[in-house]
């Protein structure tokens, strides 16, 4: 049986707000990223993260984002002057993406018990779930939400 | 008065931020070990003076809950204050890290005067 969102008894609009709203103050409390708003979603991203849940509930986060926006949160994280290498970015983006899933599944169910995989590279961005997009100062950020077994 | 600080986190990344953050906060440091998991984590504590712990949870190795335990069971280690950051805010995990020992917990997304007034706080009450 495939389970859906419907059955953990959360609403679409309330998982796309929380995704926003937890997208906004992780990239401008930790990132140091002014954020414009919402925008629309990326067709090909260039950096692409996913972690995988288990516990409560099952599922698979992922974030998308386009090269400039890296560049500035990577440099901004770290705290680079410069631009981040390879490593460096990698270990953001894996962080920033770990800090995202976190802090989403943590606001819509306070009750939860939840296990994180270590974040993995993904070839592309999953179809489906509930997605969010951000337009920051530079370049986009989109994060996904998959509850449900995952393929 | 100094603290001699010990961060512990699997993310490179975030030991950098979190260390980065510290020192730009005025927050008032004798020394500042990093350790990649709970397991380095002990062998530093017991080689090192240590005044404050600063622990991720979800870790290879050992995780800041095993640290916990281990911390805990030794009558030297417990004495030292350990406060947890982590992206995990759920009722349970908090509960059960502070069952475990934790003094303090910060959530990631934190703001750096949060994470410093927490530090500042559990070493108020631990002198």
């Amino acid at each position: 049986m495939t389970l859906t969102e419907t059955d953990y008894g959360l609403a679409v609009a309330e998982i796309r707000n929380t995704l926003m709203e937890c997208s906004v103050e992780v990239l401008e409390s930790m990132f140091y990223c002014g954020v414009l708003g919402p925008t629309e979603e990326l067709e090909h991203p260039y950096h692409r993260y996913a972690i995988g849940i288990s516990g409560t509930w099952e599922g698979e986060f992922a974030m998308g984002m386009t090269e400039d926006a890296a560049a500035v949160l990577a440099a901004n994280f770290a705290g680079l002057d410069g631009e981040a290498d390879a490593d460096q970015m990698a270990e953001v983006l894996s962080e920033l993406s770990n800090i995202l899933c976190g802090a989403t599944l943590s606001r819509l169910n306070r009750n939860g018990i939840f296990h994180l995989s270590s974040p993995y590279a993904l070839a592309m961005l999953p179809t489906g779930g509930h997605r969010v997009a951000v337009e920051l100062e530079e370049g986009v950020l989109q994060a996904t939400l998959r509850l449900g077994p995952v393929a | 008065m100094s603290t001699h600080l010990l961060v512990v986190d699997d993310s490179p990344a975030m030991r950098k931020m979190i260390t980065r953050v510290i020192e730009m906060s005025g927050f008032e440091l004798a020394s500042l070990a990093h350790a990649s998991d709970g397991a380095q984590a002990l062998e530093i504590l017991h080689q090192n003076q240590v005044d404050l712990v600063l622990t991720d949870i979800n870790m290879p190795v050992m995780t800041g809950e095993e640290l916990l335990r281990e911390m805990a069971g030794n009558g030297m280690l417990k004495r030292i204050p350990v406060v947890v950051v982590s992206t995990d805010a759920t009722d349970a995990r908090m509960h059960q890290m502070m069952e475990l020992g934790a003094r303090g917990y910060v959530v990631k997304p934190f703001q750096p005067a949060s994470l410093r007034s927490e530090l500042e706080r559990v070493m108020e009450i631990a002198q």
